[in-house]
């Protein structure tokens, strides 16, 4: 089943500036979208769209964005409340201000599960011991008692991720969640987020500059530059052959240590202009 | 370059408004003697407290005396003390402030502790005490802005300065060869100077505040030279008969504080390329 | 050797807990007995996860940082506790590259301002021409010079930092993650262009990474930290093919490769509590 149906989706800026072009892309259930791309792509603003929380300066000009069959497009702040957090949650990239800093863990966990289960303060503890056995917190007591300044990076990641858990939702946003984190954190974290992702059957949108990050947790994935999907498939089709310039040059451009490098190639010129171009033809209304 | 410079800090309003605010001031001061319908201090007993009127536009005080041509003349009093005891205050303070957050140590233990010290004061009570020591006059009040205000700049200066000791360019500069010195002017200084310049102006209007107090107290220049202080503190004499004598020289007062404070505050704004 | 720097100790007061005027901060030891030499010409990688001591120890060997043991020598000179006086005549010949490129240029000054200041504090005359071929070493244009550092991209800002090094002719320049904050492709020109500058010049680096593929680009040699000491060094291909400390197999491990690889994610190592 259909999860998240991105179609056609455009967007720009007041001053006219468009930042996404025709963006289609579907996640199924219990699917992993990668969007990757370099920073400026518009990845974030995607993220942004469906979660209804574009910045002021941006709206959407063209298409809809489709949830379990039911158009985000226009949704009220109300509407989206009763979603967010319950059906569509998010793993955010920075763990530090996406916590209150002066609220303990055990308050921040509680209070979704209160508001959108209905669960007794009791209650709601003991799913929250629950979940933070699950991210793999050896003595969720003590960490419920903590304040966010009190935790590594690491283990307000692991929190936060229980809290996006927390509701069983449909489908989670996850902007670049590993970012910020020491490669052995970040693989912890990954091979958490998968194992959870998959004992859940959740949807995740993933969205990450990382094509490491991408081939390992997964299944498909869409490659954005200038506000426009390039190139759409399964991972393993997408790494054996890129199809698009754009994809080859992006996977030349990263370094790797399994391999003496005699020449790192940035993404050629030639390349970024002829998707500029794209983008003109596109913004001037010409099919390209 | 400059003027398209000058452009665009005028583009924003509250550079504007606030320049324009205490430009009106410094002409007519500058112009005190021009402007003046009458003689400030002409009196004309005939005359006490007439309300505004074709030959007296803002009335006339209890002794008949011209109130706008004291307004006038009194600007240029309030605007000489912001000058010279701002400026002053500013270049104490911010050597002392920059001493301290860039040398760290004990210069930085000893200056912190005197503004400490000195904060703890009140100020009123301490700058009515210093004129009474060094006598009334100009540069008593002047003395008295310098010598309690500093700490303000010291303080805020000294913070500035810390923050930006800690920045990598700091560092580059050192790894660049550059000496002491040369890191605290070329590279430090001007990166608070935007601060220095918002500071400036708001010590301008605290030192016209000043001065207004001490006139009020009569602890500033003798009777007969014009302060809006002075005029107050007469005013209030009168104020159920003719209200708009105090209210006047108050109205002035504001006038000028607010229009150096909006300057400042469009500055800080302005002065900043990256906030720019 | 270039830089030697044998059994390097540095404390510092702990910041976590300021001490009072009576019973000072207590110093926690950040480098606990570091060993790191770089020859003339040579690339070599600091590695390591962060809070390691890799800018730390960078620091020291720039000497903006004084160990508190140990000895350092550059180019045969005793550097270990000497004053910033003494230390002054060999800046031009030892200059850093720096993280965060938006930092490390004073806003307020010109970029040509910001490339000239090494030359001008070691007295050496420029008519601009060094400057000018500094730049466009680094790959910029004689437009940017009179751009403000907050009107370049993260790319040429980090070409400025660059030229900034090289202006003086250095033969050492430490480099401190300087492409952290790049994305892949602007990553790829940088690092490039620092590898080719290093050849042309030779110039020695020690390049400041936590990202141990970027490493392989650029290095012939690699030190991997942990915990304030070296616990792994040896040439890049050696490391990365056959790691012989535990840390730095887990290390490799982790790193994501753009491959399918269905074991990644069954690595025991990443299962672990927190
Ligand atoms: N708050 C904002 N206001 C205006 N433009 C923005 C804002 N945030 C991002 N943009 C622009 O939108 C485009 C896409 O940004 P984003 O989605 O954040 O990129 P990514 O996440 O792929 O790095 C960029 O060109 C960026 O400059
Ligand atoms: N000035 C300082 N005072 C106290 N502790 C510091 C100071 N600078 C760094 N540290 C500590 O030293 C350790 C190493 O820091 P650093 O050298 O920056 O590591 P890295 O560059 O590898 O991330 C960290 O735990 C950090 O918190
Ligand atoms: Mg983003
Ligand atoms: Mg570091």
């Amino acid at each position: 089943m259909t999860v998240l149906d991105i179609a056609g989706l455009s967007a720009a800026l007041h001053g006219g500036r468009p930042v996404l072009r025709d963006v289609s892309l579907v996640i199924g259930e219990g699917e992993v979208h990668g969007l990757v791309g370099m920073s400026g792509a518009g990845k974030s603003m995607v993220a942004r769209a469906v979660l209804g929380i574009l910045p002021a300066a941006v709206r959407l000009t063209a298409g809809a964005i489709r949830f379990q069959g039911r158009d985000l497009v226009g949704l009220d702040e109300r509407g989206y409340r009763r979603l967010l957090g319950r059906d569509i949650a998010l793993i955010p990239q920075d763990p530090l201000s996406a916590l209150n800093p002066s609220r303990r863990i055990e308050a921040q966990m509680t209070d979704v599960m209160r508001l959108h289960l209905g669960l007794s303060a009791r209650a709601a503890r003991d799913r929250a011991l629950v979940l933070l056995n699950e991210v793999r917190i050896r003595d969720p007591e003590a960490v419920l008692r903590r304040y966010p300044h009190e935790l590594s990076g690491g283990m307000r990641q692991r929190v936060l991720i229980a809290i996006s858990f927390a509701c069983e939702p449909r489908l989670i946003i996850a902007d670049e969640p590993t970012t910020a984190l020491d490669v052995t954190v970040q693989q912890q974290i990954l091979v958490m987020i998968r194992g959870l992702q998959r004992r859940h059957g959740t949807a995740i949108l993933f969205v990450t500059h990382d094509l490491g990050v991408v081939a390992k947790v997964c299944g498909r994935m869409s490659v954005m530059h200038e506000g426009m999907v390039l190139e759409q498939g399964a991972v393993a089709d997408i790494m054996a052959a890129p199809g698009h310039a754009f994809t080859r040059a992006l996977f030349a451009a990263t370094p790797r240590y399994d391999r003496p490098v005699e020449a790192l190639a940035p993404v050629p010129a030639a390349v970024l202009a002829d998707i500029a171009a794209a983008a003109q033809a596109f913004d001037a209304g010409r099919p390209c | 370059m400059v003027r398209a410079g000058m452009f665009r800090l005028l583009a924003n309003w509250r550079v504007a408004l606030g320049g324009f605010v205490v430009l009106v001031f410094v002409v007519a001061a500058l112009g005190a003697g021009w402007f003046s319908p009458a003689d400030p201090l002409e009196q004309d007993l005939m005359l006490q407290l007439e309300a505004p009127s074709a030959q007296h536009l803002l009335g006339t005080d209890s002794l008949g005396r011209d109130i706008l041509s004291r307004l006038i003349h009194g600007a240029r009093v309030a605007l000489a003390v912001a000058l010279v005891a701002g400026i002053l205050t500013a270049l104490l303070g911010t050597a002392l402030g920059l001493a301290a957050g860039y040398l760290g140590g004990w210069p930085d233990m000893l200056i912190s502790r005197a503004v400490d010290i000195w904060s703890s004061f009140p100020p009123v009570l301490l700058s009515v005490i210093l004129v009474a020591l060094l006598g009334t006059g100009l540069h008593s009040v002047i003395v008295a802005i310098v010598v309690i205000d500093w700490t303000r700049f010291a303080r805020v200066m000294r913070a500035e300065t810390l923050k930006q000791r800690h920045m990598d360019y700091v560092d580059a500069a050192v790894v660049g060869g550059l000496k002491p010195g040369a890191i605290l002017l070329r590279e430090i200084l001007p990166n608070v100077l935007p601060l220095f310049v918002v500071l400036l102006t708001l010590e301008m209007g605290i030192a016209v505040i000043v001065e207004a107090i001490l006139s009020f107290v009569g602890l500033s220049l003798s009777s007969d030279v014009p302060t809006w202080g002075g005029m107050i503190a007469e005013g209030r004499q009168v104020i159920y008969q003719a209200p708009w004598i105090i209210a006047l020289p108050m109205a002035a007062l504001l006038a000028l504080v607010l229009g150096l404070n909006l300057l400042g505050d469009g500055l800080k704004a302005e002065l900043d390329p990256v906030l720019r | 050797m270039l830089i030697d720097a044998r059994g390097i100790r540095l404390s510092l007061p702990d910041r976590g807990r300021p001490g009072t005027l009576f019973r000072p901060a207590p110093p926690i030891e950040i480098l606990r007995g570091v060993d790191f030499q770089v020859a003339a010409g040579e690339a070599v990688g600091i590695v390591g996860e962060s809070g390691s001591g890799k800018t730390t120890l960078g620091r020291v060997l720039i000497r903006l940082l004084q160990p508190t043991a140990g000895t350092l020598t550059f180019a045969g000179q005793d550097i270990t506790s000497c004053g910033e006086g003494v230390l002054r005549p060999l800046r031009p010949r030892m200059q850093m590259i720096f993280q965060n490129p938006l930092s490390s240029l004073n806003p307020r000054r010109r970029v040509r301002d910001i490339v000239a200041a090494p030359l001008l504090a070691a007295g050496i005359p420029d008519d601009g021409t060094r400057v000018t071929t500094a730049l466009s070493r680094a790959g910029l244009g004689r437009a940017f010079e009179e751009r403000y550092p907050h009107q370049l991209s993260g790319g040429q800002r980090q070409r400025v930092g660059i030229a900034r090094a090289i202006v003086t002719e250095p033969a050492f320049i430490l480099a401190d993650e300087i492409v952290s904050g790049l994305d892949v492709s602007t990553q790829a020109q940088i690092l490039t262009l620092l590898r080719d500058l290093a050849r042309e010049m030779g110039l020695a680096l020690a390049f400041i990474a936590h990202d141990l593929s970027v490493v392989r680009v650029l290095c012939d040699r690699v030190a991997v930290m942990l915990q304030g000491r070296i616990v792994e060094d040896g040439p890049c291909g050696e490391i990365f093919e056959n790691p012989r400390h535990p840390y730095t197999r887990r290390l490799i491990r982790a790193i994501p490769l753009p491959e399918i690889d269905d074991g990644w994610l069954d690595n025991p190592e990443a299962m672990e509590e927190a």
